[in-house]
């Protein structure tokens, strides 16, 4: 069991580091839930079925467990992706230039909690709608519709600022 | 140019490089599967060098602050001549005892309890410097180890971290 669990993490590093990052705002406090979560995990029973929605989920709930220490800050401060350093030919990725990279940052930011979320496990970690609805124990539909709306929000927002 | 789409945002999304975990927790990850002891948090911001020179420091300023009580050890003793009186006053080196580390050693505020060290304790030598060893287990309220001959509480005991209760010793036998 712990191989699958170890091959969860190879798989998903990323996207569970940067929901503990969405959450605590910090990525010493992400780095620390994530271990926490890996700690619990390693010495439970796991379910049997698919085992992603059940690792972010205690990723998550160790995050939480971390901000109601009061540990995490109040302002997204930790940056959830890497500078763009290179350039392509691609028109969309050409989007991505230093300045576009700061707006996006700032609007997702921005974001309610619930949003970000949702655009963080969906986007960034590439969760189905039913995984993150069993990770947050919200119904897929709901996760939906907040995707959708963030989308919206991130589309005026940098309508606005870019064009 | 055209007007920003929802897609277009999403594309961008899709394109940001994620920042990578630390390697530090990828380390620490691979140690948790592979049984190795998962302090990483104290590696990970002190790292090693520090780590000790910190015990060094602590050792240093423990030493000090020891240093330091035992000189006002007589002003203490003054200050509870009952606890001295009955408590420690068999006691050759009873300076060396505090009431104070006196009752959070055991954890109990009534020193009457504990009247006589040496009902409960061996001593080293003559001087009676140290505690040697437990004589009387106080949680069972008898010479239970001599009694029963037991010299390992798992012996007795089950369970992981606390002592679970025993299989094979009855309560009365304990009483």
């Amino acid at each position: 069991m712990s191989q699958l669990l170890e091959a969860v993490y190879r798989e998903q590093r990323q996207g569970l580091y940067s929901l503990a990052v969405s959450v605590t705002a910090s990525h010493q406090l992400a780095e620390d839930a994530v271990h926490n979560a890996f700690e619990r995990l390693i010495r439970k029973s796991l379910p049997a079925g698919d085992l992603v929605p059940y690792v972010y989920r205690a990723v998550r709930n160790a995050a939480i467990d971390l901000c109601r220490t009061g540990q995490a800050q109040n302002r997204m401060c930790a940056r959830l992706f890497e500078e763009p350093g290179r350039k392509s030919d691609d028109p969309t990725q050409q989007l991505m230039t230093n300045e576009t990279h700061q707006q996006l940052r700032r609007a997702i930011e921005s974001l309610s909690e619930n949003y970000r979320e949702a655009v963080v496990l969906k986007a960034f970690a590439g969760l189905t709608f039913d995984q993150i609805g069993l990770v947050t124990g919200i119904p897929a539909k709901t996760i939906a519709t907040r995707y959708r709306r963030a989308i919206g929000e991130l589309q005026d927002k940098l309508s606005k600022q870019l064009f | 140019m055209k007007e920003l789409q929802g897609h277009d945002v999403e594309n961008l999304l899709e394109q940001v490089d994620l920042v990578q975990p630390p390697e530090t927790l990828d380390k620490c990850i691979d140690q948790l599967f592979h049984g190795a002891c998962p302090i990483r948090s104290v590696h990970r911001r002190f790292g090693f060098t520090q780590l000790c020179g910190a015990a060094v420091v602590a050792l240093l300023v423990g030493g000090l602050i020891g240093f330091s009580a035992a000189q006002y050890n007589p002003v203490m003793a003054r200050l509870s001549q009952g606890v001295d009186a009955s408590a420690l006053g068999n006691m050759n080196a009873a300076s060396l005892f505090t009431p104070v580390v006196f009752n959070k050693l055991h954890g109990h505020s009534n020193n009457a309890e504990f009247a006589d060290c040496s009902a409960c304790h061996e001593f080293a030598n003559k001087d009676q410097q140290q505690l040697e060893k437990w004589r009387m287990d106080s949680f069972h309220d008898a010479e239970i180890r001599e009694q029963l001959g037991v010299s390992d509480c798992r012996n007795c005991h089950t369970g992981k971290g606390d002592l679970g209760p025993s299989p094979h010793v009855k309560q009365q036998e304990l009483d």
